[in-house]
């Protein structure tokens, strides 16, 4: 508690240096004031009675009285503090002294000089005798200063006392005061000090004056006030930031159940569609198999066609269910994320294409490092249906021209895949990529028409977008976007091996 | 080798007249024994039920199962041909509609021999059908069944 000590003690010093300083220039003044006075009296007391001595001694000194004369001085042995006394005749020559055994130690008067003065310890003083106009001599007073210094004495106790008393009672003041000023400062100090060590801001420190200390209290506790509302209005906010969070992990684990059980539904239903709806279909085409071969003598040429379609049916559906499936198992795969190479991907894609149809002669054209990051296996089915739709739509140009590669549109990493084919007509965009969609008749190109959906939905799996630009009879270019590596930032441009970018043409 | 016969497991009528057709295109001679599910496949197999008495030792040359079946599904079928030791060399294979890659990994990690998805076309599945047994049936050596030396 150093600082209790210091202000106390700085408190104390104050008081007490003020109060001495006080007391000295009063007593100052005072002893100095009296001091002059008493002289003064001294003086004039002195002189009265060398007033009467020269009147008295008139007549002694006209006539040469000695005894009257000593007569007249001895009336002087009453004042104690007289040192000695003498009257000089007209030729300043002693004519009597008192006592006489002080005649000796007279100072010699010095002619034509009157008045006071002052010595070492007693006051000398003389007056003239004159009888009218003419001079008789002059009589010579010599006091002790007993009574100044007696005075004094007793004025240095008084002062002594005074200032003792003083000091005593401006130490009674002080520590009185002191507590009066430093009481509501410690206590001030004692709030302060436990609001910041507890952190209990409902703390408040006691108002104990009314002068700015008081004010200060009240600022402090005005101010403690709105720190409590506002750790308050925190802690609620807080409260229901836990509250919602909790509510919010609720509904996520709920959604979570819920959206496993539909998976788990959706699961069984895919396992009991992929078991069970393909047997009816075996059953259909078989036995039409059978029909044609077994009783083929007795069908004519309209029932062997009818069976020929029931198989053809048969064997459409049986795809349309494989798609289908693959599809849904799109959907419910997880996704393993990784680097993927899509021009390997893309040539590897290519490389059946070709082995399935080796007459066909296409000028695929692939862009060197295209790398994106994502699901290699569910890009690779992606890039699958766009290059197959690209190769199957080339079909009926005599040179079929493919292009994959990768563009920067509005600061974002696109990939396309472009092919000079059928093309389509853009009034039928929106319907691309539904499922079971398709812009052409499958006499005209064979399909299920889910290829499309497959690819928006890998697509839009890894959070990026697909969209399709086309033109009957002049190709169609599919755009998509994968969700960019690392935070978004595109791959530097020094970590592909080449970038020939092939021109963006309007199709 | 010769005369020990085929175990098909199927509970799809059509499947299973499919299925024989496909055998006899084939030229396969052998007998064919049709189980229509999983208990009664066990059953022939470990001479109980309705196939009480029946001569175990001539356990099947292959056995063609399917997965979805009445009562016990194939899986458990399969479990228990490699449990038992006078059916744990037998060649199995799963003949099925599902291409289900869970499917899939649980026949071979059950022990199947093979996996064959019966395609719907007829043709190809005769055509599968037939390469099956030219395979199982001629091609491949399997070890003699036990006590039989």
């Amino acid at each position: 508690m150093a600082l209790r000590d210091s202000l106390h003690r700085k408190l104390m010093r104050a008081l007490m240096a003020t109060s001495l300083v006080v007391l000295a220039v009063t007593c100052t003044t005072f002893v100095g004031y009296e001091y002059v006075t008493f002289r003064r009296e001294l003086v004039r007391g002195l002189a009265t009675r060398a007033g009467i001595i020269a009147a008295n001694s008139t007549a002694a000194l006209a006539f040469r009285n000695e005894a009257d004369a000593r007569d007249v001085l001895s009336a002087l042995d009453r004042d104690p503090h007289l040192i000695a006394a003498a009257i000089y005749d007209e030729e300043e020559r002693l004519f009597v002294a008192f006592p006489e055994a002080a005649a000796t130690s007279l100072p010699p008067p010095v002619a034509g000089t009157f008045g006071h003065r002052f010595e070492a310890s007693r006051l000398v003083l003389r007056v003239p005798v004159a009888e009218g106009s003419r001079r008789l001599g002059s009589v010579l007073l010599v006091s002790g200063l007993g009574a100044q210094f007696e005075r004094f004495r007793l004025y240095a106790a008084l002062v002594a006392a005074v200032i003792a008393a003083s000091l005593g009672a401006a130490w009674l003041l002080a520590n009185r005061l002191r507590d009066r000023i430093a009481a509501p400062i410690l206590e001030l100090a004692k709030t302060a000090r436990n609001v910041s060590d507890h952190k209990d801001y409902g703390l408040r420190a006691r108002h104990l004056s009314d002068d700015e200390i008081g004010e200060l209290t009240t600022s402090f506790n005005a101010m403690l006030d709105r720190i409590e509302e506002r750790d308050a209005a925190l802690r609620r906010t807080e409260e229901e930031i836990r509250t919602l969070n909790i509510r919010l992990e609720e509904r996520v684990s709920q959604r979570t159940a819920e959206l496993e059980a539909s998976n788990r539904e959706l699961a069984a239903f895919s396992y009991s569609v992929s078991h069970d709806l393909r047997a009816p279909l075996r059953t259909l085409d078989g036995f039409s198999r059978i029909l044609l071969e077994d009783y083929s003598d007795r069908l004519d040429a309209t029932a062997r066609d009818y069976l020929g379609r029931l198989r053809s049916g048969s064997q459409r559906m049986a795809e349309l269910i494989d798609d289908l499936l693959t599809l849904s198992r799109l959907t419910r795969a997880e996704m393993r994320r990784g680097a993927v190479d899509l021009t390997g991907l893309a040539w590897g894609v290519v490389a059946e294409l070709r082995e399935r149809e080796p007459g066909r002669s296409v000028d695929v054209r692939i862009e060197d490092g295209l790398f994106a990051t994502g699901d290699p296996d569910l890009i690779r089915v992606a890039l699958d249906n766009l290059l197959g739709n690209a190769w199957k739509f080339t079909s009926r140009r005599p040179e079929g021209l493919i292009e994959v590669g990768r563009e920067a549109i509005e600061g974002a990493e696109v990939f396309y895949v472009r092919d000079n084919g059928a093309g389509f007509d853009m009034a039928y965009a929106s319907k691309l990529f539904g499922a079971f969609q398709r812009l052409h008749g499958s006499d005209e190109f064979e399909g299920t028409g889910i290829g499309l959906a497959t690819v928006a939905r890998i697509i839009h799996r890894h959070g990026g977008q697909v969209w399709a630009n086309g033109e009957v009879g002049v190709g169609a270019t599919f755009r998509f976007t994968l969700s960019q590596p690392e935070g978004g930032r595109p791959w530097k441009a020094g970590e592909f091996s080449s970038s020939k970018t092939i021109p963006t043409t309007k199709s | 080798m010769e005369g020990r016969g085929i175990l098909l497991v199927e509970d799809n009528p059509d499947d299973e007249i499919l299925t024989l057709r496909a055998f006899q295109q084939g030229r396969l001679a052998n007998d064919i024994s049709v189980a229509r599910d999983g208990v009664e496949a066990l059953d022939f197999l470990f001479g109980e039920g309705k196939f009480a008495g029946r001569d175990t030792s001539r356990a099947p040359a292959i056995v063609l199962l399917d997965l979805k079946l009445p009562k016990i599904d194939g899986f458990e079928v399969l479990r228990r041909i490699r449990s038992d030791p006078r059916t744990a060399l037998v060649p199995v294979v799963i003949l099925t509609s599902s291409r289900e890659q869970e499917d899939l990994v649980r026949g071979y990690q059950g022990g199947c021999n093979s996996y064959v998805r019966k395609p719907v076309d007829f043709d190809r599945f005769t055509e599968a059908i037939g390469h099956l047994g030219l395979y199982w049936l001629l091609i491949n050596e399997s070890p003699a069944p036990p006590g039989r030396s």
